[in-house]
């Protein structure tokens, strides 16, 4: 007689913690499985209260190995393989899951019948069994789930064939004990969430086939998900997300073959900087952070994730090729963004969370989506031409160094090296420039391009935000889209006003914050602490401040124009807290910005620093111009008007805050409108700065109040009687529509009309003359038409210098008081008086090699004509030491024939002339003889080089006794030459070198400066968080 | 809060009149004009301010072989410090020559060319440690000779009225480039014929500090009349025309320094229609435009009605005082000529003498009134009788005095102090009544503002020259 088949030993391997009252049914249905060789081990997680009598009032025979920690689930169940031999399966449970009395003896059958290494059953609800969860999952190349059942889906035999998957999810699982063994189990570095994916992953690359048996029926309470245990984190959320998160990332990174991962990572880069910006963007900053710290927490644990894969790779049968044939193609979370179906799967884990997720706001999102598609497809086609070449030097947009340290060097140094060259603080621009481009892995020329074309969906994206208090989505995007369709940037763009496009950017984000410190309805301040309101601006107003040094008066002007709209409109009072909000804002910024901040306060500042290329009074724009916002190619009449219209019909069919805040927002596009005007006609006692920063304003508030025309339309409108009104708003619309064509239209042109050359190409064979010696470029001209902000030397004239070349944006922000650089204009002002014609032996000491007059912000046709003073060029034509350079009409260039290098050994003559003072002297000195020494350049405040023989060498920088040089070992004695350098005596021929010495002040401003914005950003975040 | 009716149209009636109101004044406002400094001597020579750090005259020159035109500059200064200069003979042949010197308070110097360099032709650059130096250029030999005055800047157009290629006449165009680049030249004429535009005088390269001397007669051929236009295509340059005349009636040597730029007003202080005296006024227009030039006659006695000419576009025009009744013989006057269309010209008075004294000259007239004036070159002696003569174009009297520069010193000449000169009359001053001495640079002040011209009669020559503002 034949031995009666005996049934393979499976181990149902419960792992609990703190387990609720289902445990009691969970372990009878176990108890009562048909399964004749069935065993139950319980690892119980360190539960509070010991589980062991609640197991053996129902299963006396099973096994209770407690844990002193709790590990997790994937932990706490590899305790089988130090406590059980002899298994032929285990059967891997939660301490929730029922199975039905034939659900385990179904899963062995169909290991043996499929080969299968790892067997899921049908999970279903716990209440509702005729309700699917899960039946098998599949997962992307990236492991995000795919599942194919829908939540809730009614069970109708319809997934009841038996098929491979990719993850057998979690719950109730039932595994080939060797092959547990074989791959060391789960992942002890995976607690909860993603075991199961992690593990059935593993499982086919060692060979098995992870399969779903649908007629094992198993009830799941998902008493985590659902909220049911009684010791579990308050916000669901923010506790399952970054697990989630992070387990994926680390199966992804453990799991595939270098190959693959190379092919695989890029996109999951791709996708999480998306999420990231998406999250940043619409307010999910949570998921943003759990994205980010994901990737932190696998960096920190990479030397754990490498012996994973070492081990893994030891395992490895299958390659994968193979294993990748089960997984969903493209991107599951993309596929599900599209289908409005995102969080499905979250869902089903989540599904008492409170609030929104992701895939909620987006299915609400779906014509708002449509909408910012079309946007940023206007917008990367009108940018495509900058997206792809570099930006050309025009206006304000100098280019960037190339690495980082170019930036941070001079911030630190506390030597400026505008005009020529003084110790002061650094503007704190370059230090954040610094920040950003180690942020951006040293891509200073994408950091670039980020703050001057990524200004216009900044701005987009702010007014969209702004409104949020005021209505619909309809209303937010009217704001976002008639923002986007108002000249102003594009003008600017076409321009090179690079500072009106940093506002614009920011302008949305500013108005938000004065609204909300007002409280006027519809907005309402977020938190009751009035200081954070104002720490919160004065944080904005310094970052903004540190490039745009006009942008407190700008701000305080709109907080004043807000008052004086609430006149009419009410609130006035209220509307004063902006005010008040403003000018502390602008003091935190002040001290944010310390010591460079104290460069505008001191006595000799010039206003033109704060205004850079201003308004040239008496050269202002016409009105009508400015209504149109057409300071550029854009804006011209008939459609110009359009967004006039479009704003005041809030005017005529608003009620409630609606009219209010139209009231207000005409105010302040009427107050800049005015002070640009005026400041153009020359009236006001101040230079304004540039119309395109002024009418950002304007702009915004138009935008705004068509906003608040869209929202009366859907709130006010309704209670009136068919009439004018109705016609106002279909032409209100009407003109909405022609209004955008003029931006749709340049789009078109692929540059937004920016000028393809610039100046800087014209004169790039400057460089082929560095080893001649160090040199400066000395620009005069009209503010808007050098590249830099300069000095002003007349009304409608500036000067500034260049070293070496055309200019960089290390060259953009000069000091506020020209100190010994005023000697530049001084000379040019002596020459422009007739007083000299040997303008070049003036200004040869200062190693001004050329003298460059732009006539036009950029060369070729076509350009607006910006010409200087009038005296300016016959004053330089008359001089017999310059010799004109021909290049295009838009330039004047003239070669200082006296021009001495920036480090130059003098011969006698030049020596002779050292000691005079003050222009007469210097007038007369001849330095043709000089030749230059020092020649290499570690950094602008450090040279090295050999001095061919003894004599004096001239160190074309302001005096200061921080210079030092060392030649032959030896320390060379300074002191001054003509009255404002640096000369030193050099006894004998050998190596020198000169630097400059940072004093310890500058280190202490430096680190008091990065402690207060440390200190504020720490304290920001704390408020926050309480 | 729904907004009452009233309220709403209060505040959309003033947003509307807010913008009606602004756009009614954009509309009737025009921006203030900018303050434009003039630089000194852009439009008739002048000396720079005493405070400048430096400051250059340039001396388009003569012959330096002994010829016809043979050049010399006298220096002056009439500040009460003295200068370092630095004199430059720049030949058309051969290398540059530089010559420092001191020059101290109230005095002048003279260089003749040919003592520095030997070339055809060769021009001056002078250069000052300072401003306020006054440099005049003559040209000629001891019978036959012209006075003008040099140019403190370079220009890229230079006009010139009056000269002729006739069969006895030779006329040479100085194109000096004292700048470290090069400059291209382009020449126009307007002839009785008509304007011409020679191909042989387009693109004319005038090197960096180099003088180039143009043969007019070379291309235009046989013209009693010439106004030349010269316009600078790259670079500046200063320009300046020498004519010779041997012809029996109007022989002598004239040398002018051109006008940078064309005008409105031109001032004339002396003047004079008599038997073997002819007088002319030459107007060039070289615009597109047609213009209407006034010429008023301001007679030591009596009026004279204005004469109104028009001057065709690219065009001239030649008024004989002496063929116009209006204009009675040897009645000395002044004259002013005023575009009165605003089409700017340059005017030139020409004088051809047989008797009392031969000789013939010709100069611009002076664009600006002004109080001080210096005159670098002159004498008064035997063999040069100077004359200074004064017109005050104000509407009150002007008070004027003569002094000369010797030994370091502005003497005050004896009975030329507090001259009243009446308003819009002249007066001429003839100094070797009070003075004699020669060489002898004067300064005249005024307690008005007056324009000066010299007359210099030599024996025989004839030179007539505008003299110079001090700045």
């Amino acid at each position: 007689m034949d031995a009666a088949p005996t049934a393979p030993p499976v181990v149902a391997v419960v792992v609990t913690h703190d387990p609720g009252p289902w445990l009691e049914e969970a372990l009878a249905a176990l108890a009562d499985q048909d399964y004749p060789s069935l065993s139950v081990l319980v690892v119980d997680a360190a539960s509070a209260q010991d589980p062991t009598a609640r197991v053996a009032s129902v299963i006396p025979s099973a096994y209770v190995r407690r844990l002193p920690e709790n590990p997790g689930f994937g932990p706490a169940a590899n305790e089988v393989l130090h406590v059980v031999e002899g298994a032929s399966h285990f059967l891997f449970c939660h301490d929730d899951v029922a199975p039905a009395p034939d659900a385990v003896r179904t899963m062995v059958e169909e290991a043996f019948r499929s080969n299968a290494g790892v067997v899921a059953p049908k999970l279903v609800e716990w209440d509702a069994p005729e309700r699917l969860l899960q039946v098998g999952m599949g997962a992307d190349k990236s492991g995000a789930p795919a599942t194919t059942v829908e939540r809730g889906e009614l069970d109708q035999e319809q997934h009841d064939a038996v098929r491979d998957v990719f993850v057998a999810p979690g719950g109730c699982t039932l595994v080939r004990a060797d092959l547990f063994s074989t791959l060391g189990g789960f992942d002890p570095a995976i607690s909860l969430y993603g075991e199961d994916l992690d593990f059935s992953w593993r499982a086919q690359i060692a060979g098995a086939r992870v399969v779903v048996a649908p007629g094992a029926r198993v009830r799941h309470v998902e008493a985590m998900s659902s909220g049911q245990r009684e010791e579990q984190p308050d916000d669901l959320r923010t506790f399952v997300r970054p697990l989630q998160l992070r387990h994926r990332l680390r199966a992804v990174l453990k799991d595939y073959t270098r190959f693959h991962l190379l092919r695989v990572l890029p996109q999951m880069i791709v996708l999480n900087v998306v999420e990231v910006v998406y999250g940043l963007v619409f307010g999910r900053r949570r998921t943003a952070f759990d994205i980010i710290n994901a990737w932190r927490w696998n960096l920190r644990h990479f030397a754990d994730l490498r012996a994973a894969r070492r081990a893994l790779r030891k395992v490895r049968t299958l390659p994968d090729s193979e294993v990748r044939r089960l997984q969903a193609r493209g991107s599951a979370r993309m596929n599900a963004f599209v289908r409005g179906q995102l969080g499905v799967e979250e869902r089903a884990r989540l599904a008492s969370m409170a609030g929104r997720d992701m895939g909620q706001s987006l299915r609400a999102l779906r014509v708002p989506l449509a909408v910012w598609t079309l946007l940023a497809l206007v917008l990367v086609m009108g940018s495509r031409a900058l997206l792809t070449g570099p930006l050309p030097t025009v206006g304000e947009l100098s280019p960037f160094p190339n690495h980082v340290l170019d930036v941070v060097r001079p911030f630190l140094s506390g030597w400026r090296t505008n005009g020529l060259g003084a110790e002061g603080p650094a503007p704190t621009a370059f230090a954040l420039l610094g920040l950003a481009g180690t942020v951006l892995l040293g891509g200073m020329g994408l950091l670039q391009k980020l703050l001057v074309l990524g200004m216009l969906p900044a701005g987009a994206v702010g007014a969209y935000r702004l409104v949020r208090p005021l209505g619909s989505t309809r209303v937010r995007l009217a704001a976002m889209v008639v923002y986007l369709a108002i000249p102003v940037p594009y003008n600017a763009l076409a321009r090179g006003r690079w500072s009106g496009l940093l506002l614009y950017g920011a302008a949305p984000w500013l108005l938000a914050r004065l609204a909300e410190v007002t409280g006027l309805e519809p907005f309402s301040l977020r938190t009751e602490h009035r200081a954070l309101a104002i720490a919160r601006l004065g944080l904005l107003l310094a970052l903004l401040t540190a490039f745009v040094p006009a942008v407190p008066f700008v701000t305080l002007l709109l907080a004043a124009a807000l008052v004086i709209g609430s006149l009419p409109a009410g609130g006035a009072g209220r509307a004063m807290t902006a005010v008040v909000t403003t000018l502390g804002a602008t003091v935190v910024a002040i001290v944010l910005l310390f010591p460079w901040s104290l460069d505008f306060l001191l006595p000799g500042t010039q206003w033109s620093a704060v205004t850079s290329a201003g308004t040239q009074p008496g050269r202002g724009a016409a009105l009508s111009v400015l209504l149109r916002f057409q300071t550029g190619p854009l804006g011209a009449a008939p459609l110009g008007w359009a967004f006039l219209l479009v704003a005041a019909l809030p005017l005529v069919i608003g009620g409630g805050w609606r009219f209010t805040w139209a009231t207000r927002l005409w105010s302040v596009a009427l107050v800049f409108w005015a002070v640009t005007w005026a400041g153009g006609r020359g009236w006001l006692p101040l230079e304004m700065p540039s119309p395109e920063v002024m009418l950002v304003p304007a702009a915004l508030a138009l935008a705004v109040a068509a906003s608040l025309g869209v929202a009366a339309f859907e709130v006010d409108l309704p209670a009136y009687s068919l009439g004018w009104r109705q016609v106002a708003s279909v032409v209100a619309a009407g003109a909405a529509a022609l209004g955008g064509l003029p931006v749709l239209g340049a789009s078109l042109n692929g540059h937004w009309h920016l000028p393809k050359d610039d100046h800087a190409d014209l004169l790039s064979w400057m460089d082929e003359h560095r080893p001649e010696g160090a040199f400066r470029v000395l620009w005069v001209g009209d503010p808007e038409a050098i590249p830099m902000d300069g000095w002003r030397l007349s009304q409608g004239t500036a000067y500034a210098t260049s070293r070496n070349g055309t200019p960089t944006v290390l060259d953009r922000w000069p000091g506020a008081d020209p100190g010994t650089s005023g000697l530049l204009g001084d000379a040019l002002d002596v020459a422009r008086a007739g007083g000299t014609t040997r303008l070049g032996h003036l200004l040869g000491p200062m190693a001004v090699r050329y003298l460059v007059v732009p006539l036009a912000a950029a060369p070729g046709g076509g350009h607006r004509k910006l010409p200087p003073a009038p005296d300016v060029l016959p004053a330089l034509a008359a001089q017999l030491d310059l010799k004109r350079i021909d290049t295009d009409p838009a330039l004047v260039v003239y070669e200082n024939a006296a021009w001495a290098p920036g480090r130059a050994l003098l011969d006698p003559a030049g020596t002779e002339a050292i000691d005079a003072g003050g222009s007469r002297g210097t007038v007369r000195a001849e330095l043709h003889g000089a030749r230059p020494v020092l020649t290499k350049a570690e950094r602008p405040t450090s040279f090295s080089g050999r001095v061919p023989e003894s004599g004096y060498v001239l160190l074309s920088e302001s005096a200061s006794g921080r210079w030092h040089m060392k030649a032959g070992g030896r320390t060379a004695e300074r002191r001054r030459a003509f009255g404002w350098a640096n000369v030193f005596g050099v006894d004998e021929a050998g190596a020198a070198s000169i630097r400059y010495r940072t004093s310890p002040v500058r280190w202490l401003a430096v680190l008091i400066e990065i402690g207060l914005w440390a200190g504020l950003i720490r304290w920001l975040l704390r408020l926050r968080r309480a | 809060m729904t907004p009452t009716p009233v309220r709403r149209v209060v505040v959309v009636a003033m947003l509307v009149a807010l913008l009606i109101a602004a756009v009614v004044i954009d509309r009737t406002e025009k921006p203030g004009s900018s303050t434009v400094r003039t630089r000194p001597g852009v439009d008739q020579p002048e000396s720079t301010p005493v405070s400048s750090l430096s400051s250059s005259w340039y001396c388009p020159g003569g012959n330096a072989d002994g010829g016809a035109l043979n050049g010399a500059v006298t220096v002056m200064n009439p500040r009460d410090e003295g200068v370092h200069g630095t004199i430059t003979a720049i030949p058309s042949q051969g290398d540059k020559v530089s010559q420092t010197f001191d020059l101290g308070p109230r005095s002048a110097r003279r260089f003749v060319l040919a003592e520095l360099v030997k070339a055809p032709w060769a021009a001056a650059l002078v250069d000052f440690d300072g401003g306020g130096a006054v440099v005049e250029q003559m040209v000629g030999n001891p019978t036959e000779y012209d006075v003008s005055a040099c140019s403190p800047t370079a220009s890229s157009t230079w006009y010139f009225p009056w000269g002729s290629t006739a069969k006895d006449a030779s006329l040479t165009l100085a194109l000096f480039n004292p700048f470290p680049d090069d400059a291209i030249v382009d020449l126009a004429f307007a002839t009785g014929e008509g304007r011409r535009v020679p191909g042989d005088f387009e693109g004319i390269v005038v090197p960096a500090e180099s003088v180039v001397p143009v043969d007019i007669g070379a291309h235009v051929r046989r013209q009693d009349v010439v106004s030349t236009e010269v316009k600078v295509r790259a670079g500046r340059v200063v320009a300046g025309q020498d004519m010779a005349r041997t012809v029996p009636g109007a022989s002598g040597v004239s040398s002018s320094l051109g006008a940078p730029q064309l005008g409105d007003t031109w001032y004339f202080p002396d003047g004079l229609a008599a038997d073997g005296v002819v007088e002319r006024y030459e107007v060039f227009n070289p615009t597109g435009r047609e213009a209407r030039v006034d010429i008023e006659v301001a007679l030591e006695q009596g009026e004279a009605e204005p004469f109104e000419l028009t001057i065709p576009a690219q065009g001239r025009f030649t008024l004989a005082a002496n063929t116009e009744s209006r204009i009675p013989k040897n009645v000395p006057h002044a004259a002013v000529a005023r575009s009165v269309n605003g089409v700017p010209v340059v005017v030139a008075r020409v004088f051809e003498s047989t008797t009392p004294r031969v000789g013939r000259t010709d100069m611009l007239g002076a664009r600006h009134p002004a109080r001080t004036w210096a005159l670098a070159v002159g004498g008064a002696s035997e063999t040069m009788d100077e004359w200074v003569v004064v017109y005050n174009p104000g509407e009150r009297p002007a008070t004027v005095s003569v002094g000369a520069l010797a030994d370091g010193q502005t003497v005050a000449i004896e009975g030329l102090q507090g001259v009243v000169v009446p308003a819009g009359r002249r007066v001429a001053l003839r100094l070797a009544d009070h003075i004699k001495r020669n060489p002898m640079s004067v300064v005249v002040q005024s307690s008005r503002d007056v324009v000066v011209e010299r007359a210099l009669f030599g024996a025989p020559a004839l030179a007539s020259t505008i003299g110079v503002p001090l700045g």
